[in-house]
């Protein structure tokens, strides 16, 4: 059996709205078991990237490989883990409890009357690695900022996904709780060995943590393993100002 | 008073066939709305639903011109409209504008129709405001099954609505069939409105799958218990609204929305205390 070093190849891709090109020509390929950062500024298509990866999006032109299979026959026979932008969701008007929340990602398991009890197993003890699963009964929209994230890693992982993409995660998170769900990731990516592609504002978190990091502004400006490899006016040229690396370990002993 | 009045109204019922239709009738319709109407109140869809009835009226005023049965034309038309509404949403007309567009160009044309119809403006109030005692076999015959498949269909894919509801793209990508399970969702919720015209009227018919499905949502709390409320408070509003409008010799419509208003607001004001 033929195996593949690559999680995702995308070759040519080109995305538009209308007239309106959202990313042009992209090429990349991204390695298997690796945590990858997509990072630019607003608008410069990271979530249309995201979209056209899961299929959410029909391209313009463009190829996309995802474990070596085409995109299309992928997606029929296997899930991607997907955590969206919380601010494209409405969570808030749907009064769900957060086993519920987490069921949504067996979806494809449901049967006429319900889940099958091995899929509320498997649901439980995803709930329990991510230790969401003593509020089962919680509203979903009652719980704090960290841990909704958690239950909607929760969802995104019930169905054994071989890749996780994240869209902004982070968002909205206070620096200690941005930290927790890091090191999170971390301890996931070791027990269950899965790519993971992560969309951030936050260039500083990753690049601590991510292994690559692809820098795309309507087209793939950089793919690099670390900032240093950086040229010195690069988030000047990317963003149109400077960034500044912070580092986040203040106030932590250990760091 | 109360239970000698509804054991009276109970034996009434089984000696005047209209009565017990009424209330079967408008049991079966009011639960398959009230459930439907969760999901239209999750998606803040109330005008989309009270536009529909009001698009439907178009269809009765052209089925009155021809002298045909109105109730498939307005289901015609307003499936149609839905359609249509789905056609101008790509042409950069937002939802809102299309709706409030063809709401009233509905309504105007209905009325023209009606006036130059064999019938005239006769029946023009029954059309607006309903009458579920004016029910017939056949169509009480057609309101129940078409009510059972609705509540059959939310039962099946009530959770699939819910997701959809709180994170369309998601739902797509973990159930490609998403899009056409919604597509059946709005046909169905657009005959069953247009069924529920015969009980409550273009005017009034909002009533039955807004108010139960935020009482529902407001008590539950919690999405599937929501059900469970909301078909409670239909089916005693719609029961206790025939009751009244008997014993006062009011009209029955109104007087079931009156109640649903009525106790919607109590619940509102109890709940906030």
């Amino acid at each position: 059996m033929q195996t593949c070093e690559y999680c995702l190849k995308i070759e040519n891709l080109t995305v538009a709205y209308g007239k309106r090109v959202a990313l042009e020509n992209i090429n990349l390929h991204l390695s298997k078991g690796e945590f990858h950062a997509v990072v630019g500024p607003n608008g410069g298509g990271k979530t249309t990237l995201v979209k056209a990866i899961l299929g959410l999006i029909k391209p313009l032109s463009g190829n996309i490989m995802i474990f070596g299979k085409p995109q299309k026959e992928y997606l029929k026979e296997n899930t991607i883990g997907y955590l969206p932008q919380t601010h494209s969701t409405n969570i808030s008007r749907v009064p769900l409890k957060v086993i519920d929340v987490v069921l949504m990602g067996c979806m494809g398991y449901r049967g006429l009357t319900g889940y099958r009890k091995d899929v509320i197993k498997r649901v439980e003890k995803i709930m329990d690695m991510l230790e969401v699963l003593d509020r089962r009964n919680n509203l979903f929209d009652d719980l704090s900022g960290g841990l909704k994230q958690r239950v909607l890693i929760a969802r995104a992982l019930v169905s054994n996904p071989e890749l996780l993409i994240m869209d902004e995660p982070t968002v909205g998170l206070d620096v200690k709780a941005q930290k927790d769900f890091y090191t999170l990731i971390k301890k996931l990516r070791e027990q269950l060995n899965i790519t993971i592609i992560m969309v951030s504002h936050d260039v500083g978190f990753v690049f601590e943590y991510a292994d690559t990091v692809v820098c795309v502004n309507k087209r793939v400006h950089l793919h690099t393993k670390h900032k240093d490899e950086l040229p010195k006016d690069f988030f000047n040229r990317l963003y149109g100002y400077d960034v500044k690396f912070v580092d986040h370990r203040h106030g932590d002993p250990d760091a | 008073m109360l239970i000698t009045g509804t054991v009276t109204l109970m034996l009434e019922l089984f000696k005047y066939s209209f009565l017990q239709r009424a209330v079967v009738v408008g049991m079966f319709t009011g639960s398959a709305l009230a459930i439907l109407g969760i999901v239209v109140v999750m998606r803040r869809m109330a005008f989309f639903g009270s536009g529909l009835a009001h698009i439907a009226f178009g269809g009765i005023g052209l089925a009155v011109l021809l002298g045909i049965s109105p109730f498939p034309v307005a289901v015609i038309f307003s499936v149609c409209a839905a359609v249509f509404l789905g056609y101008l949403r790509t042409q950069n007309v937002s939802e809102d504008t299309s709706i409030g567009i063809l709401f009233s160009l509905s309504m105007a044309l209905g009325v023209i129709l009606l006036s130059l119809g064999k019938k005239g403006y006769g029946d023009l109030t029954s059309y607006l405001f309903g009458d579920i005692l004016a029910i017939g076999k056949y169509e009480a015959r057609v309101m129940i099954i078409v009510s059972m498949i609705g509540m059959v269909f939310m039962y099946l894919f009530h959770d699939h609505l819910a997701y959809f509801t709180m994170d369309e793209d998601y739902t797509k990508l973990m159930y490609p069939r998403m899009k056409f399970v919604y597509f059946v969702y709005l046909i169905l919720l657009a005959v069953m409105i247009v069924l529920a015209l015969k009980i409550l009227g273009v005017i009034l018919v909002s009533a039955l799958f807004i108010i139960p499905a935020a009482a529902g949502l407001i008590v539950g709390g919690e999405y599937h218990r929501a059900f469970w409320i909301a078909l409670a408070f239909v089916n005693v509003s719609i029961f206790a609204g025939i009751m009244l409008s008997y014993f006062l010799d009011i009209p029955t419509g109104p007087a079931i929305v009156v109640l649903e208003g009525g106790g919607f607001f109590s619940i509102l004001f109890l709940k906030k205390k």
